[in-house]
């Protein structure tokens, strides 16, 4: 026969809400959580990944570029016009396409320097 | 402590898992990432058409070969030869990725003659609006001035549109 102090540990042990099933269960709730919060960051990682994947495109235009080959063109027929009628009309051509943006460099300092060059060494 | 050391491996095993869950992330990013290729299509366009505006117009005015007498164009310029293309690939597309059109306009917009080499079917993906189909082709133009080569105030506006496909090398 098992006398009252030994009688209400067993009872006590086999409870379901015992004290120790408790701390078990929240032991193992924490684990859960870190789990699916490890799981989510991973998730959202490999989802950045993807989204910074489609980001690799090479733009000519966004790239550092020293010089605008194409615009430089321009600039060196509109410098030769002998007529001032037709280099009008082609510089507001050019400034129109500036404004557009579309040239890789700047037009303005390109042209300066490119009138400044001209001038110092002869056409 | 039996008790104990179940819950040590029970731990381990879940560190472990864990650790293979990290790793296999790890890999997927990187996979992710460096899997896609760098879509260069756009510089390459770029480079064809300053190799284009180079080799029809020097300093200014237009290459001498251009015409086949004065105010005349030369119709048998043949663009690939003399701007040094070449347009075979690896890809095995008989028609080509690549294609080049120049067109001549005088001043007041009229065009007056074009050049085209390549695959033409390229440039149908040029006019695309649907976001699915726009990764086909990548196309760019650019327009510049030059003169005529025989004369001083005869001003061309030349447009060039250069396209490439190569999809399969540049996009995933």
């Amino acid at each position: 026969m098992l006398n009252k102090k030994e009688s209400k540990k067993i009872l006590t042990h086999c409870s379901f809400f015992s004290k120790n099933r408790r701390g078990q269960t929240s032991e193992a709730m924490t684990w859960i959580v870190a789990t699916l919060i490890i799981i989510v960051l991973l998730g959202i990682s490999i989802y950045a990944a993807s989204l910074l994947s489609k980001l690799k495109i090479i733009d000519y235009k966004t790239e550092e570029r020293s010089q605008d080959v194409v615009m430089e063109e321009s600039l060196f027929s509109y410098f030769s016009i002998k007529e001032s009628v037709v280099q009008e009309k082609v510089f507001e051509s050019l400034k129109k396409m500036n404004q557009e943006e579309k040239f890789y460099e700047d037009f303005d300092s390109k042209f300066t320097q490119i009138k400044f060059n001209l001038e110092k060494y002869g056409k | 402590m039996k008790n104990k050391k179940g819950a040590e491996k029970i731990l381990s095993v879940y560190w472990f898992a864990i650790l293979i869950i990290i790793a296999g992330a790890v890999v997927a990013m990187v996979s992710l990432f460096y899997g896609t290729p760098y879509d260069v299509r756009d510089a390459e366009a770029n480079i064809m058409i300053n190799q284009v505006s180079n080799c029809l117009s020097e300093n200014g005015k237009l290459n001498q070969k251009l015409f086949s007498e004065v105010n005349n164009f030369n119709e048998n310029f043949n663009l690939k030869e003399e701007c040094n293309f070449v347009f075979e690939t690896e890809f095995k597309n008989e028609r080509g990725e690549y294609f080049l059109e120049v067109d001549f306009y005088d001043l007041n917009n009229e065009k007056i003659f074009s050049i085209l080499d390549g695959n033409s079917n390229l440039y149908a993906d040029c006019k695309i609006e649907n976001e699915k189909y726009k990764k086909l082709s990548k196309c760019v133009d650019r327009e510049f001035y030059s003169l005529d080569h025989f004369s001083d105030d005869k001003v061309f506006k030349i447009k060039i549109t250069a396209v490439v496909r190569k999809t399969e090398k540049n996009v995933k």
